[in-house]
C-alpha cells in the first residue's frame, strides 16, 4: 500500500489491491424461517427493529425499536424520522462507539420502506403521495434515493449492514419483498444476498442465484445448512459469512493485482517488439499462461501486429487507388486468420483517413459520410426501442426447462439446405456485441 | 462417447432464452431465433447513437479525438458519422482513467460437453482488467441488475475464463432530450461466479440444441471447420 496517508484520504495506486470494504448482506425468507434470529449471529450487531419481529427472535442482542407516533389519528412522527434524528444528532455514532457495534441489522428492509420511509416522505412533501395514500412515481424515486442515502451513511460509519427481508414470489422465483426501485438498489449495493428456507427439517441459506430464487454470492459459498441455535457454530454464523466474504474480496483484489502486473509485463514486451518474428515468439510463450492471461496477451499481440503492418504498408497511401491496392495485398502478405483480422482493421483505418469501400465495384473510394451531432443521431434501432418499451408490461410465462410452455415447442419443418455464409475478407461486418 | 462438435455464441443463447422466457412481451419470435442460428443479421443502415457510444468505449476515445476537442465516431461500413462534444464523452474518459490496465476486445473461446455434443462457445469480452471482466451496455433507458441478472452472457464469460470470479456491467444511459441535449448517466452492476453456473449454462445449451434439432437448423451450428473437432 502506498505510504501517502492523511486523515480521511488514502492514495491507492491503480495496480494496488483495494482494501476490503464494509459489506451489505441481505437475508430474506418466509415468516418464521428465523431471519431475525440469524441476523443476531452477526459480529456485535445493533438491531434496528422496524417490524415488531423481535419478540419471536432467539438469541436477542441490543435493539432499537422504531415506531410511528400517531396522535388523534394523525401521523406526528414516523419511525424513520426518529432514526434519522438519531443519526443526524450524532447519538447514533456515540452508541456505536460506546457499545463497539460492528454490524447494523435493518429488520425488515421492506417495512422500513413501506411503513416508515414512504409515510415520512409523503408527510414532508405531499406531492410524493397520491390520493390513495400511496407514493407517486416521483415519490418512488425519492424513496429509492432516501434508502440509498441511509445505506451509504451507515456504511460510512465503518459498519457492516445486514438487511433482513420477507420473501415474496413472482414468476415462480423467490425474491426479497421490497418496494419500488429499492430492491434494485439493494441488489446492486449488496455483496451477499441469501435466501433462507426450510429444506426438510433443516434450515438452509443459499447465496447462489438459482431458477427458483435470487442470490448474490461474492464469496462463492455452497448452499449452507444453518446449525441448531444451541450449537456453538450457530453463534457466529453470519459473522463468519461476512468475514469469509471480506477475505474472498480481499483475495480477489490480491489476485487482481498480480494478474494486472503479469499482463503489464507482457504488454511491455509487446510494445518493445519491432518485428513480426518477435511478436510470434511472445504469442507462443503466452500459450503456457492460464486462459485469462493468455487471451489478453494474444489480443495485445494482434493489436500490435495490425499497427505494425499498417505502419509498414499503409503509411503514406495517397489516393483511393492506393488504398484498393493495399487491400488486395493483404491476403498475399499474411495468413488467412490474420488476413481477416487485418481486413477489419484496414476498413477502420481507411475510414478514419477518409476512404470507404464501394461494395458494388469492389474498390476503395473517397468517403462521403454525413456528419451528425449526437443529438441528431438515431437513438436506438427501432426494434430495440420497441422491445424495451414493452418491457414494462412484460410477463414471463415459460419456464427454462423442458416443460416450458407447450406453445413454444417447435415443430420440425422440412429440412432446408444450410446457406453458405458470406466470405468475410472484403466486406466489414461487425460482430455481435 | 462419440461427440459431434457444435459452435454456439452467447448471443444465440441469449436469443433462445429471451424467446423461451417470452421476455419483452414475447418480442423475440421463433423466426428471430432461426435468423440468429442461420447468421442472417438485419443489415445496419446507419450508425446509431448507442453503437457510436459503444465504439468510443470499445476503441478508446483517443482514436476519435479531433483537433477541436470533439469526438468524431465513424464505423467503416456506415454512411454517417456521429460527433460527440467533450462533455458528452466525459463519462467514458473518466472510465478509461479508472481502468488504465484494461485489455479491450478479447476473443474468448472454450468447450463444454452437453449430451452427445461437444460445444464450442465463441465470444468476445469488451474488456479484461486483470481477472475482472468488464462489459459495456448502452441504452436510452436506465438499466439495472434486473436487466442482466438472468443473462447467459456473463455466465458464459465466467465459464470460459476460470481465473475470473467477477463481471462488471458498465451501464451507460444515453438520455437524449430536446431540452437538454444528450446527457450520459453511468452506473454499474456486478455478477459473481456461483455454484451451479455450469449446470445453468449446460441447461440452456441443451435447450438451444433441442430448438435447433426440432427446426432442422443444427447444420448451421456445424460449419465445416468445426467438424474437424468431432470426437
Amino acid at each position: 500500500m502506498t505510504d501517502f496517508k492523511i486523515d480521511g484520504l488514502q492514495l491507492i495506486a491503480p495496480s494496488e489491491p483495494i482494501p476490503p470494504k464494509n459489506t451489505i448482506t441481505v437475508i430474506y425468507g418466509q415468516p418464521g424461517s428465523g431471519k431475525t434470529s440469524l441476523s443476531f449471529t452477526a459480529n456485535n450487531p445493533l438491531h434496528l427493529d422496524f417490524d415488531d419481529g423481535l419478540e419471536r427472535a432467539v438469541g436477542r442482542k441490543m435493539s432499537i425499536k422504531f415506531t410511528s407516533v400517531i396522535e388523534d389519528g394523525e401521523l406526528k412522527k414516523t419511525g424513520y424520522e426518529a432514526c434519522k434524528e438519531l443519526i443526524d444528532s450524532g447519538k447514533f455514532l456515540q452508541l456505536v462507539d460506546q457499545y463497539e457495534f460492528k454490524t447494523i441489522v435493518i429488520d425488515t428492509g421492506g417495512t422500513l420502506l413501506d411503513d416508515h420511509i414512504a409515510p415520512y416522505l409523503i408527510h414532508n412533501n405531499p406531492k410524493y403521495g397520491n390520493s390513495a395514500g400511496g407514493l407517486t412515481l416521483q415519490g418512488y424515486g425519492a424513496l429509492k434515493q432516501e434508502y440509498k442515502t441511509l445505506l451509504r451513511t451507515i456504511k460510512g460509519f465503518n459498519l457492516d449492514i445486514v438487511v433482513v427481508c420477507h420473501a415474496t414470489e413472482k414468476d415462480g422465483k423467490h425474491r426479497p419483498k421490497m418496494t419500488g426501485g429499492s430492491l434494485e438498489v439493494l441488489k446492486e449495493s449488496c455483496d451477499l444476498l441469501g435466501y433462507l428456507f426450510l429444506e426438510g427439517n433443516k434450515r438452509t441459506l443459499d447465496f447462489n442465484p438459482t431458477e427458483s430464487h435470487f442470490g448474490k454470492n461474492v464469496a462463492g459459498f455452497k448452499r449452507l445448512n444453518i446449525p441448531h441455535y444451541e450449537s456453538e457454530k450457530y453463534l457466529e454464523f453470519v459473522a463468519n459469512c461476512i468475514r469469509i466474504a471480506k477475505e474472498k474480496m480481499s483475495s480477489i483484489s490480491e489476485e487482481q493485482k498480480s494478474a494486472i502486473n503479469d499482463v503489464a509485463e507482457y504488454k511491455a514486451q509487446v510494445e518493445q517488439a519491432e518485428t513480426f518474428k518477435e511478436l510470434t515468439a511472445i504469442e507462443i510463450d503466452a500459450n503456457k499462461l492460464p486462459t485469462t492471461y493468455k487471451v489478453q496477451v494474444k489480443t495485445l499481440v494482434l493489436e500490435k501486429f495490425n499497427s505494425m503492418y499498417a505502419e509498414m504498408y499503409w503509411d503514406g497511401l495517397e489516393d483511393a487507388e492506393a488504398y484498393t491496392q493495399a487491400l488486395l495485398e493483404i491476403p498475399e502478405n499474411v495468413d488467412q486468420y490474420k488476413s481477416r483480422q487485418l481486413g477489419y482493421y484496414f476498413f477502420d483505418f481507411a475510414k478514419l483517413k477518409g476512404y470507404t469501400y464501394d461494395k458494388e465495384n469492389k474498390v476503395m473510394v473517397l468517403d462521403e459520410s454525413v456528419a451528425q451531432t449526437a443529438e441528431q443521431a438515431v437513438n436506438e434501432k427501432p426494434a430495440a426501442k420497441k422491445a424495451t418499451a414493452k418491457k414494462a408490461t412484460a410477463k414471463k410465462k415459460a419456464v427454462p426447462k423442458k416443460k416450458a410452455n407447450p406453445k413454444k415447442k417447435t415443430t420440425a419443418k422440412k429440412a432446408t439446405k444450410p446457406k453458405k455464409r458470406k466470405a468475410v475478407v472484403v466486406t466489414p461486418e461487425i460482430e455481435e456485441e | 462417447m462419440a461427440r459431434k462438435a457444435i459452435n454456439i455464441t452467447p448471443s444465440l443463447l441469449e436469443t433462445v432464452r429471451k424467446y423461451r422466457m417470452e421476455l419483452y412481451n414475447g418480442f423475440i419470435k421463433k423466426e428471430d431465433v432461426l435468423k440468429t442460428i442461420r447468421g442472417e443479421y438485419e443489415p445496419k443502415v446507419e450508425l446509431t447513437l448507442g453503437s457510436a457510444f459503444h465504439l468510443l468505449l470499445q476503441n478508446g476515445t483517443e482514436k476519435y479525438l479531433q483537433s477541436d476537442g470533439s469526438y468524431k465516431v465513424v464505423d467503416a461500413s456506415m454512411p454517417n458519422e456521429i460527433i460527440f462534444t467533450a462533455e458528452q464523452v466525459e463519462t467514458v474518459v473518466a472510465y478509461e482513467q479508472r481502468v488504465p490496465f484494461g485489455v479491450k476486445e478479447c476473443k474468448v473461446n472454450g468447450w463444454i460437453n452437453v449430451g452427445d455434443y461437444k460445444v464450442r462457445l465463441s465470444s468476445k469480452v469488451d474488456m479484461l482488467v486483470g481477472t475482472i471482466i468488464e462489459e459495456h451496455k448502452t441504452s436510452k433507458y436506465a438499466q439495472s441488475t434486473k436487466d442482466f441478472e438472468d443473462s447467459l452472457q456473463w455466465r458464459t464469460y465466467l465459464y470460459l475464463l476460470p481465473e475470473c470470479d467477477k463481471v462488471v456491467y458498465n451501464l451507460f444511459q444515453l438520455n437524449n432530450t430536446k431540452k437538454y441535449g444528450l446527457r450520459v448517466n453511468y452506473g454499474t452492476c456486478n455478477f459473481y461466479r456461483y455454484k451451479g453456473l455450469k449446470a445453468d449454462l449446460s441447461e440452456w445449451i441443451k435447450l438451444t440444441l433441442e430448438f435447433a434439432k426440432s427446426t432442422q437448423t443444427l447444420n448451421y451450428l456445424r460449419p465445416e471447420w468445426i467438424k474437424t473437432y468431432d470426437e
